[in-house]
């Protein structure tokens, strides 16, 4: 979509002058698995029924439970009592129409828990389907109005993945491919033929803590395991950096030269000391991966975008825009994480910054990244 | 509606105690509360840290400071917590316990007159008579 269209979108009460893309809100599907068998085929619907299977509750253990209970707004509850985020109607007045948002895209956590973890793969195929055919029929997604889709991947096939790309990727109002991460980096060949047909698709690869992490897979902290809702929190920036490295020194952006990579929810304050570690290694050890052909800033530069939620928050402001200057406002984009408890909300977001990066980080960066 | 310097919020025995009720006066949203011990307290509808409304917190206790791998509850039914990022404030004093942050709820003096509950909006005076 060119940004005359796109700029037809509601004015923004809280920014007049500006467009807002918010690239990360979170659909929730309030009758849990159920909902999902009008779209799968009826062998599956037995299998689930028969196992009684359910999302509600399968997915944080008690260690990293939510301490107040959930990390869904309790102020986003819709008005017929809805969990924040079940209701894309309620998503447009409470969210978008408020906050003055023209465009939101929607990554379902439910959907990448599933691909990745809760389900095994060959139910993971089906379910992601569903969650993807369920989105673009019922929710209206396909009509490309101002909700887009992230379609899920299961990522524990890259063969069905591709085959899901190819039957949905082209649709309007697919926006990115969510590849729910397993416990093999990023770098990998593993994902290759993913990377391949995203590419040929014209989609963004978009990355985004499941709610699984640190539950079985050992990850985020590659060494321990955190013991509450904090650490765990505090440390799922560390997915974000050790793939990142992985990307980079695997030599993943020279094989897809045209493709983007988005990390949500990772946070990005982390990035400027591992890109300067990075790029130190990389000049004096160039050799041991000489398919890195430029600095890892470079590649960061051309082929990465971080959302900027969850923002930190220095005691004074400015040291957070000295440490975008630093990163570049061209590699972020806005993000609100709508429905969560640890939301940014574009009035109070990166208010201190120049007005060309925050035009950059509100909608320019997002909408050359995403397929909008 | 202009903003008034006073809000009425109806008779105190039809308060609820413990819940939180919510009023317009002009622009402003008001919370009142009326606690188990009889008093009745006032705030904005409105979080210091980023704007959420504080109506819909959780009117709770907490965990007060205690030595690693133990707890020890308290402060119940005084504190109030955002429903966004989980910022508590005392419902009496619009203060975060237990932190040296400035932060705090904007809270509004409340008078009983003849049972009646009334909650004074004019603007706080500091300490040097200024108004804020």
């Amino acid at each position: 979509m060119n940004e005359t269209a796109i700029a037809r979108g509601k004015s923004n009460p809280e920014r007049p002058d500006e467009l807002i893309i918010d690239c990360d809100v979170h659909p929730v599907l309030k009758g849990g698995l159920p909902e999902l068998y009008p779209y799968m085929p009826e062998a599956w619907r037995q299998r689930f029924e028969l196992k009684t299977s359910s999302m509600h509750r399968s997915a944080l253990t008690m260690r990293f439970e939510h301490p107040s209970g959930s990390a869904v707004r309790a102020d986003a509850r819709t008005p017929d009592g809805g969990t924040g985020g079940s209701d894309p109607k309620y998503i447009e007045s409470h969210l978008l129409d408020q906050h003055g948002i023209s465009y939101a895209v929607l990554t379902s956590l439910q959907a990448g828990a599933q691909a990745c973890v809760l389900s095994g793969p060959d139910e993971s195929i089906v379910i992601t389907s569903a969650f993807n055919d369920l989105f673009l029929d019922k929710w209206g997604l396909e009509k490309a109005g101002r909700l887009r889709l992230a379609m899920t991947v299961p990522t524990q096939d890259p063969a069905a993945a591709v085959a899901e790309i190819r039957r949905i990727g082209g649709k309007k109002g697919v926006a990115a491919v969510f590849m729910p991460l397993i416990d093999i980096l990023m770098g990998n060949r593993y994902y290759h033929p993913i990377y391949a047909e995203a590419e040929k698709q014209g989609l963004p690869i978009l990355v985004h803590v499941t709610g699984t992490d640190t539950i079985y897979r050992g990850v985020p902290t590659s060494s321990g395991w955190p013991e509450n809702y904090s650490e765990r929190y505090v440390s799922l920036a560390q997915i974000g950096e050790a793939n990142l490295t992985s990307l980079v020194f695997s030599g993943t952006f020279e094989k897809f030269p045209k493709l983007k990579f988005v990390f949500v929810e990772f946070g990005f304050s982390w990035a400027v000391p591992l890109l300067w570690r990075m790029d130190r290694t990389w000049e004096s050890l160039r050799y041991d991966t000489p398919w890195v052909k430029k600095s890892p800033f470079e590649y960061i530069h051309d082929h990465v975008r971080f959302a900027t939620q969850p923002l930190d928050e220095p005691k004074d402001p400015n040291h957070l825009a000295q440490l975008i200057a630093m990163l570049g406002p061209e590699v972020l984009m806005f993000a609100t994480d709508y429905p969560h408890w640890d939301n940014d909300m574009p009035g109070q977001s990166l208010r201190m910054l120049p007005k060309d990066a925050q035009r950059k980080i509100f909608s320019e960066n997002a909408l050359a990244t995403l397929r909008l | 509606m202009a903003d008034s310097k006073e809000l009425h919020a109806g008779a105190l025995e039809a308060l609820p105690i413990g819940a939180v009720k919510t009023f317009t006066s002009g622009r402003r949203e008001i919370g009142v509360l009326r606690l188990k011990d009889g008093s009745v307290h006032a705030f904005r509808n409105h979080c210091p840290h980023k704007g959420a409304p504080m109506c819909a917190g959780k009117l709770t206790g907490t965990m007060l400071p205690s030595a690693p791998g133990t707890l020890e509850y308290g402060l119940d039914g005084l504190v109030l917590r955002c429903p966004w990022h989980g910022y508590e404030f005392d419902v009496r004093t619009g203060r975060r316990p237990f932190t040296d942050s400035a932060m705090s709820m904007r809270v509004y003096p409340v008078a009983i007159r003849d049972g009646e509950v009334y909650v004074d909006l004019s603007p706080r005076k500091s300490s040097n008579g200024a108004k804020s």
